[in-house]
This record gives C-alpha cells, structure tokens and sequence, in this order.
C-alpha cells in the first residue's frame, strides 16, 4: 500500500473495492447479506492490497431500488444491521489498514421519508418545495418531456397536490429540489453526520443528476441512438434525448463546492462522484479540477460492451484533453453493469483478457474501483424472469435484463451448498450462481494462478511503482490491437501496452524509445521483447521500464 | 317468467354478482362459481330477472378478471366449465337468465395473442394489438393518458415501440382495425353462445376503436369535479376523449356483433360506456335495434343525486335517446356504494328506499349491485389493505373500487358473515358496519330494505307502464323529480323528494291523480288537492285520470 507520506491524499491513485452488501456475507442467515456478513470477510478484502472499501447503501430503506431509495440517511436498515454493527466494521476495515467510504444518495430519497411525505401532502406546508413539483399541462400530460432512466416518463402524478413530482428513477424515488437552499442544508448534515461517525470518504451517487433546469425546458430529441449509449441501453427510451435539461445543470458546481468545504475539515476524506450522462468524460473532469469540489468521479464509458484499443485509446485521450486539473477513478465493473467478464469476455471469456483488464485498470492514471467478484473472474449470472428483483430489468426484460446478474451472492466456499455466503438454508434474496461454485475465494486460494493471484500480485507490485500511482500518462500512437502508454514520474518511465485481441500480433515500440527492463513482478504475461519490437501473444501485457 | 319472451331484457331487472366476494365455496377466502349456484335462490327471491356475472375468465388477476388470458375457459380460482354448466342449469331452473362480461377492448398482456404480437414487429399477430413509434424523442405518439394512471402507452423493449393500453400496462388494448382481431372476437362471442348463455355485459364497449392516425386529444383543462366518469384528481379528466375511443367505426363492428346474436333467441347484451357525452353515447349504440340492446353510463353513478341535477339528465337524455334504450345503474363494482355516495356516513333509510323506488320506475333496464337490496354502506379499506390497482395508484384522493368489492354479509351471527371462508383471510377484509345489515337479519325484519326491494320488484311486474312505457318529465323542481310512466293501459305518476326536508309539489295543469297505489310499498307523500306533500325522502306512486 502507499506510503505514509502520501496519507493526506491516499485516494489519489488509490484502489478502492466495492462492496454490495446484499450480496456480500450473510451473517444471520436469514438470505440477505449485512454489516456483520461484511466485516467478518474484510480480511479478504485487505489481502488483496487495496486501500479501502465503497459500501453500497446500507441505510434505512424500503428497498424499491435496494437501497438506492433512503427514507433514513443517518441509520442503518434493520435489515444489514445497527449503527453499532457499523461502527464494528469501521473499526475492523481501520485496524486492516483499510479506508471506509459509504455510499449516500443525494439526487432523489424513498417516497417513504418523511420529507417527501410531508412535501406531498399539499402545495403549502414547510417541505412543499423540497422536491420538485410541477403543474400538469392544460392536457393533462406531464410538464414536459423528461424521461425515467427506468421507463416512462420522468414526472409522476400526485392526486393530493394534483401535481407532478420529478423522478429520474423509480415513481418511488422522488427527485430532491437542490434549488433549494434549506434542502442542502439538510443533505450536508447528513453527510457531516457519517463524517463524524469516522467515516473516510463518499461514494455519491447519480451525483450529476442534483440539478434539473429550473424553466424545466424539454431536452432535444436525437431518434434512437446507433448503439448503447453508455449510460443507457438503445432499447431504453432514455438514450433517444441528449439530456440538457434534466440533469448535469451548472448549479450543481456550487453545491459540489459547499459539499467539499464541509468535508476538507475532516483529514484524509474524499469524495467519489457517479456521472451519468453523455459527456461523462468532461463531466469527470469538471466536478475533479480544482480541488474544491470532488476528489475524483467516474462515468460509465469503461464500463460499455467495446474495449476495443481503438475504444479504449479513445477514452483516455478524450479524457486526457479535458482533464485539466480533474482526476479519474476508473471502474471496468460494478453493481449496476453486466460483469466484465461476460461483458467483455461472452459466454466463454478467455482467461487472459480478465488478466489484461486487470492491469490494464491499474495501469491507467487515475484512481480505481474493483467490484466485489470481479477479483474471481465472476461471470454474469443467469436469472430467470421469476426471480428477476431489480425493477429496471423487470421493466426492460428481455432486451436489457436489469442489474440482479451481477448482484448475485458472492462466493466464498466452492464445496458449502450456499457457496459460504451465511444464507445456510435460508433461499438467498437472488439465487446463487452455479457457474460461480468453481471460481469461488477458497478454490483460487489453492491456485497461485488463478485470477485472485493474479489481482494480488498485481496490486502488491504497483504500490511500488510511484509511476504507475501517481503519474503523467503519454498514450502511444494508436495500434490496431494494442494500447500502449507511458506512465511517468520523475525520472522513472514505465511503458504498459496491452493486446486487446485473441490474436498474436507484433507491435513496434516507438522509436526514441527504449525497453530498460520487463517488470516480471507484476505477473503481466504473454509478450517477448526483441529490441523495439514486442511479439504479442494472444490478451497479452507488457510492463516495463524505459530506459 | 316461464313462458319465452325475447324481450324480457327490455325494462327488466339484472342483479350483478361480482364472483370474487359472493360466495366462497372453497374455503380459499375468494368467492367462486359453485358458491354462487348455492346463493342463485337469493336472487330468485328479490325478483330479479337475470344476473350479470363479473368475469369468472382465465386471469392474471392484475385487474380481478378483467384482464383476460383465456376467453374460452373458468380460471381455476373460480371453479371449472363444468361448474358454470351447473351455474347455468340452476340459473335457469330458477327462471334466471345469465349474463357474462367480456372484455374485448384489451386482454391481458399474458394472453398468447399478446404473447405473439410482442415478439417482434412481423408475426402473424403483429398488428393485433396497437403498436405505435416513439416521437424522436423517445416519448410516447401522443397526449393519450391511461384512466389508471400515466401514459396509454408503454414501451416495449422488443419491439422498441410502444403499445397502448386504456387501463394497465398489463391490459394492451385489442386491434379492432384489424378484421382478424373482430373475427376471433366474435368466435369467442359464439363460443358461449353455443354453451347457453342469454347475454353479454360488454366492457368499455365504447374503447374497442382507437383514431388509426393517434391525434393528440384536445385538451380541456383541470375539470370542476362535475364528470361522474372520472374522479377530479385523475388527469385523464383533463382531456376530451375525442380520438382514444368511441370512434365511428365501432358502430359497424357492434352490427357485426349483433348480427351474431340474433341468431340466438332471447339473448341480449348491454354495454358499458364511459365518455365525454355518455347518454349520447348510449342512445347511438342502442338505437336502430341493429347495435346493442341496451348500455349504461356514469351519469348517475357520480355524487351529484338532487331533484335538478337528475332531472338535467332525463332531459338530455330524453332528447337524444331516439330508438335506443337504456339500462340504468345507480352502483356496481367500479362506484362507491350508492349508500354512501349519496347518503354520506349515516345513510338515511328513506333515502335508499327512496333510490330502489326511483331506479326501478326509470324508463330502462335496470341494474342491481350484489348488497346494494341491503343498503349496503361503502367498506372502509386500510391502505395496506388495497388491492385495485387503480386505488392504489390514486390513493388517497380516489381510494379505488375494494370498497364496493368486499365479500357479501348473509349471515349476522357467523365470524365470516356466511361468506364461506370460513378461518382463511378472504382477499378483501370483512366490513363489519355490513354485519347488522346482514341478509339473515333483513329476513327477519319485514320493514328491512331487502323485503322493500322484492315488493317493489314484484309490485313492478303488474305495471306494464313501469316495464315498457313512455317517460314524460315533469317540470323541474328544486326537491322533487316528478314523471309520468304510460303505457297503452295506464299512466302512472312517480315522484320522489329527493331532500331530507319536507317538500310540496304542485302537479301542472291536466295532471289529476285518480289514486295513489299504496301497494307499492312506497311512503312518505300524500295528494292534497293539486299538490303532493312530501315527507323527507317522500316517494309517492299514483295513478292518473
């Protein structure tokens, strides 16, 4: 892990790892996972060389959107546990060298918390416009054309008031009125109030969604889009609008700003951002730059079917041209995108393109997050239509089939009929996933190959490698196969290239540029270096110092 | 009753059973089919001449029946063919008549027509239901809105288009442009036709045609509330319906529909209406005696019930009705009971005895709502409780339609009022303000509502003025509805003070009441000269010089 002159800013460069607690560890048997699930397996988590971990939602919720819908933001679900199981895990991830980022949804809250309860109840009483109401057209339609990233519209009618109320999500997820100054109040509270409690940081989710446009004007029409969007599926009507006005609005800067004033007190916390939206990559930059708002963000273009060199070199150029003084954290995975190994991999994904995701996500300047699993090489699971519990999936089956195959229990034990999740003969709230019970933690423990190996090794090695934490990144000319890049820092230069191909190839290291060494240490594999030319294996990866 | 007469549906009396809340045979805590073939004799002995029974249909149930995933068959929970074969048997042994609800506008999206349909954008049932592009926005075609709530389209990930639906998105609505969609209708039409059923109700009949160029609906603003259709918080109100139903081509299709039961003695259908003008509506779907026989709509199933308002409606109606002919309803399974819709929380007794009286002289066919003969008040539900989709989505401004649906009292004493589910937790809970009101204990009392209801029934019978006659209004009068029923034999006087003070009315000029028929077992007015002095909720019949 980093050194401790670097405790301040630990996050920059830092490796984080995902947790969702439903599906993590069961620790009371009852098929859901909780707190006490969680910090019974965290030494896992610290022998894989991270630097701590993102918990999904664990806070008091009806769980329409499992947990991404809080009607408490400052207690726990009875659910995953109490504040004091909390504070237990807080303390076992510190003891472990592990950092504790919690995850708060400040775009939008349940229908069931008591803000929107009394906000709903007439047009005139304190909270009436802590959320965002609007008056139907003289039709009786919906005050304009904002669509539900879930379905449908994105106003829902209340018969109360007789108005509509904004929902990005689910109807259950009303969307929070940032104009309001009283309603940042309340949100920054709640955040002081985990800060607090000993939390290290934030996951923020939708963070990009705060804002929508006060005149409420109708985003412009674009037709169905050529393939997904990244943050929509083609089969969702979402991807047919570029969304300028329901979100991504520049009010949301200030807020960011108050946010990051009330955590910089709070030494070594950060802040992570979700951003959804078509100009994810700007957008990361822009919420990152200055250090007065967020620490670092993510988008989702990493985590879309193409990784392809070409795709991928793409990115990090586009991102490296606006980047500015922002900073990334990049995610190949997590709970709300197909798993990467059948993502990238199909059906049958090769062994050595998880390898090569591997290094090539700790080989990009930036921060990074590891989705619980991913570590195994978990491919998506299959669920059936009856057992489908993510309602977006419900909504768009059998075109897009939801989040629940990547939220499956994780699998700790290849030989216990509930894979050690802790459900015993509880059904676990989604099935297990037979096709995990042979990449299960205790399987890959026996084999120094496997994967999970692999991603040790891996972060053990880069923690030593100040380039590759906390470096300049100069992309290589563009190849058909291989992405190639140069992380710098000081005088050290380490060149990290990848065949992103099932194909052998050769590829001319640039001239003016000269292979020092290979750094074996970091378990890249699959590629001969014969002067300035690397002879490619199939997914094969080349570390190396230049001289 | 004995003796064929095939148009016995004409000024006669259907008693609606809504077959979830009956009778429950099983024990299962829902009504079902041999519980009601137990309890037919209850309605044999009120006098009715018929009964409509709500869909008994293969289902998902997400709409209680009327979301139709198999037209040719009993769904399990209610029983099996052989068990309405029994129904019918009874029914007739009993001089009953049998009516079924169909629902032609939409099945249920678990219908294997749909099935087909959304597999993708050509097979063979690709156009059977109503598929539409989105704008290039990604928004529905049009402003049409669903009366449960939302837009009346939903999207489908398949297809990547939209379909509509008029009621839940688990409803599609059913293609009638398409010439093969009318014929498998009507083959299931025959279906039951061929298995001795006397009638149809028809469901949203006014929904089956949409505008095949899906215009925008004009917009008329939030409504003041006066629209019994709909209640004021729903959006859908907000609209005219000019282009999601009650399309011109309908009429050709309910010709078509006609045609084929006339090929079947004695039976009849009525349909259901609502709309922006339902009493035109009515009158053109049953005029010509080539469409339907009869429909209702909402227009007396609001709040609104003073002498003035009614009298409005008779009026209008009146001047439109031409050749067709009505079936009144002042309740059924979509209404809050008219117990306390029109008499508030504690119903006064005249006032219901007052509604069976006015209902039942009504130029028209008529129809009774199971429990309605026991002045039933409407069931208050717990949230938690709900099960109508629609309540919930309206909730709690409209609190939807469990309040009218729970399971019918027929005995006082018994924990679950006779009802029949015995220990299980029937689907709706038991209302216990309907225990004292319960049938047993109606029996008993000879000044109950329900004996007020047979008398008035079989007192009708012998007044061929009441079954068959011409209406004529009365002028209007700020407490009093007053009209004359003739018929070739007789002119019979019916007036009601529809307020809770005393009233008098002056008869016009020419009207001269030769005298009051005391045996209708209707109270609280006497003739004093040429005026009637009415009681609070005063009803008098008389016959006229």
């Amino acid at each position: 892990m980093l050194d401790t002159s670097n405790h301040g800013s630990w996050w920059r460069g830092g490796v984080l790892y995902q947790i969702y607690p439903r599906s993590f560890a069961d620790g009371n048997g009852d098929g859901i996972g909780d707190l006490p699930g969680i910090t019974r397996r965290l030494g896992h988590v610290a022998s894989l060389g991270v630097d701590g971990i993102w918990l999904s939602p664990f806070f008091k919720s009806p769980m329409k959107d499992y947990g991404y819908d809080v009607s408490d933001y400052t207690d726990v679900d009875p659910m995953f546990g109490t504040l004091a199981d909390f504070e237990a895990l807080v303390a076992r991830a510190h003891e472990l060298g592990l950092k504790v980022m919690i995850d708060q949804v400040l775009s939008h809250s349940s229908d069931q918390h008591p803000w929107f309860a009394r906000s709903r109840m007439s047009r005139a009483n304190d909270k009436a416009d802590w959320y965002v109401w609007a008056d139907a057209k003289h039709d009786g339609t919906p005050p304009n054309n904002w669509l539900s990233c879930f379905g449908g519209s994105a106003w829902q009618w209340d018969t109360r008031r007789r108005q509509y109320y904004l929902h990005n999500f689910l109807a259950s997820q009303p969307d929070l009125n940032l104009h309001n100054p009283a309603v940042q109040d309340a949100l920054l509270a709640s955040v002081r109030f985990w800060l607090d409690l000993g939390v290290d940081g934030y996951r923020l989710d939708a963070i990009n969604f705060c804002f929508h446009d006060a005149q409420l004007r109708d985003n412009p029409g674009r037709g169905m889009p050529e393939g997904d969007d990244p943050t929509a599926p083609a089969a969702n009507p979402y991807s047919w609008q570029l969304h300028r006005y329901d979100k991504s609005q520049p009010e949301a800067l200030d807020f960011l700003r108050r946010l990051r004033a009330l955590t910089d007190p709070y030494p070594g916390t950060t802040l992570l951002g979700e951003i959804g939206d078509e100009a994810g990559m700007a957008m990361v930059a822009q919420y990152t730059d200055g250090s007065d708002k967020l620490h670092m963000a993510y988008c989702f273009d990493l985590l879309s079917a193409d990784h392809s060199a070409a795709r991928v070199r793409s990115i990090i150029e586009r991102f490296e041209r606006v980047a500015g003084g922002g900073w990334a954290c990049w995610a190949l995975s997590n709970h709300d995108c197909t798993r990467l190994a059948t993502r990238w991999g199909g059906a049958h994904p090769h062994p050595g393109l998880l390898r090569l995701a591997a290094a090539l996500q700790l080989g990009l300047r930036g921060s990074s997050c590891i989705y619980q699993g991913d570590e195994l090489g978990l491919p998506e699971a299959e669920v059936a239509f009856e057992d489908l519990q993510d309602p977006y999936g419900i909504t768009m089956w059998p075109e897009y089939k939801g989040r629940d195959g990547c939220r499956t229990p994780m699998p700790w034990e290849a030989g216990a009929p509930d894979l050690g999740f802790g459900s015993g003969t509880a059904r676990p709230w989604l099935p297990i996933a037979e096709a995990h019970r042979a990449l299960a933690v205790d399987r890959q423990e026996r084999d120094p190959d496997s994967l999970l190996h692999h991603y040790r090794r891996l972060l053990r090695w880069r923690s030593t490698q100040p380039a590759l934490v906390r470096g300049d990144i100069d992309l290589l000319d563009a190849h058909p196969q291989v992405l190639a890049f140069v992380r710098r820092h000081g005088a050290e230069r380490v060149l990290c290239a990848y065949n992103l191909d099932e194909r052998a190839c050769t590829f001319a290291v640039a001239p003016g540029l000269t292979i020092a060494r290979r750094l074996d240490d970091s378990g890249a594999r699959g590629a001969v270096v014969d002067g300035s030319s690397v002879q490619f294996e199939p997914f094969g990866v080349l570390f190396a110092r230049l001289a | 009753m004995a003796a064929r007469n095939p148009h016995w549906w004409r000024g006669g009396v259907i008693y609606q059973i809504y077959p979830r809340s009956f009778q429950d045979s099983g024990g299962d805590g829902i009504g079902d089919l041999p519980g009601i073939t137990r309890r037919l004799e209850h309605v044999a002995r009120l006098g009715a001449d018929g009964i409509w029974l709500s869909p008994f249909f293969k289902s998902p149930m997400k709409d209680f029946g009327y979301d139709i995933s198999d037209y040719r068959d009993v769904d399990p929970m209610f029983g099996t063919l052989g068990d309405f074969r029994a129904l019918v048997d009874r029914a007739h042994a009993l001089g009953l008549k049998v009516m079924i609800d169909q629902v032609y506008s939409h099945t249920a999206d678990q219908h294997p027509w749909f099935v087909e349909s959304r597999s993708g954008r050509d097979n063979p049932k690709a156009d059977w239901y109503v598929w539409a592009h989105p704008r290039a926005d990604g928004t529905p075609p049009n402003n049409w809105l669903s009366i449960f709530g939302g837009s009346a389209w939903q999207w489908d990930t398949r297809r990547r288009q939209y379909y509509l639906h008029n009621f839940l998105t688990s409803q599609p609505d059913l293609n009638f442009h398409n010439p093969q969609v009318q014929d498998a209708v009507l083959d299931c039409v025959k279906f039951w036709l061929d298995f001795g059923v006397d009638g149809y109700r028809l469901d949203v009949v006014n929904f089956y045609f949409h505008d095949a160029q899906l215009r925008d609906n004009p917009a008329r603003g939030e409504p003041d509330g006066s629209d019994p259709a709909v209640p004021a918080a729903n959006p859908y109100g907000w609209q005219w319906h000019r282009f999601d139903k009650s399309r011109p081509e309908n009429l050709a299709f309910l010709q078509r529909l006609r045609a084929l039961l006339d090929r079947y003695p004695d039976t009849t259908m009525v349909g259901e209406i609502g709309d922006d003008d339902g009493l035109a509506r009515v009158a053109e779907y049953t005029g010509g005696g080539d469409k339907l026989h009869m429909a209702y709509c909402f227009d007396l199933l609001g709040a609104p019930h003073d002498a003035p308002y009614l009298h409005g409606v008779f009026t209008r109606f009146a001047q439109v009705v031409g050749s067709g002919w009505p079936c009144w309803a002042i309740t059924n399974h979509d209404i809050a009971r008219v117990a306390t819709r029109w008499g508030g929380t504690n119903p006064p007794p005249g006032l219901l005895r007052l509604a069976a009286a006015l209902q039942l002289s009504l130029r028209g066919s008529s129809c009774i709502y199971q429990g309605d003969e026991l002045g039933l008040p409407e069931a208050e539900i717990a949230f938690e409780d709900l099960q109508d989709p629609y309540g919930i989505a309206m909730w709690p401004e409209f609190k939807g339609r469990d309040g009218c649906r729970t399971p019918m009292p027929w005995d006082a004493g018994a924990p679950d009022l006779g009802f029949g589910s015995g220990a299980a937790r029937p689907w709706l809970p038991f209302a216990e303000s309907h225990r004292a009101l319960a049938v047993d204990r109606q029996e008993r009392d000879p000044a109950s509502l329900l004996h007020h209801y047979r008398h008035l029934l079989s007192w009708r019978r012998g007044h061929p003025a009441l079954i068959d006659g011409a209406m004529d209004l009365l002028p209007r009068h700020a407490q009093v509805l007053a009209y004359v029923r003739s018929s070739a034999d007789e002119r019979l006087l019916c007036a009601f003070n529809l307020s809770d003070s005393a009233a008098t009315f002056v008869l016009p000029a020419g009207t001269a009441v030769a005298g009051v028929l005391a045996d209708s077992g209707a109270g609280g007015a006497a003739v004093q000269g040429g005026e009637i002095r009415f009681q609070p909720w005063g009803v008098l019949f008389a016959r006229l010089a």
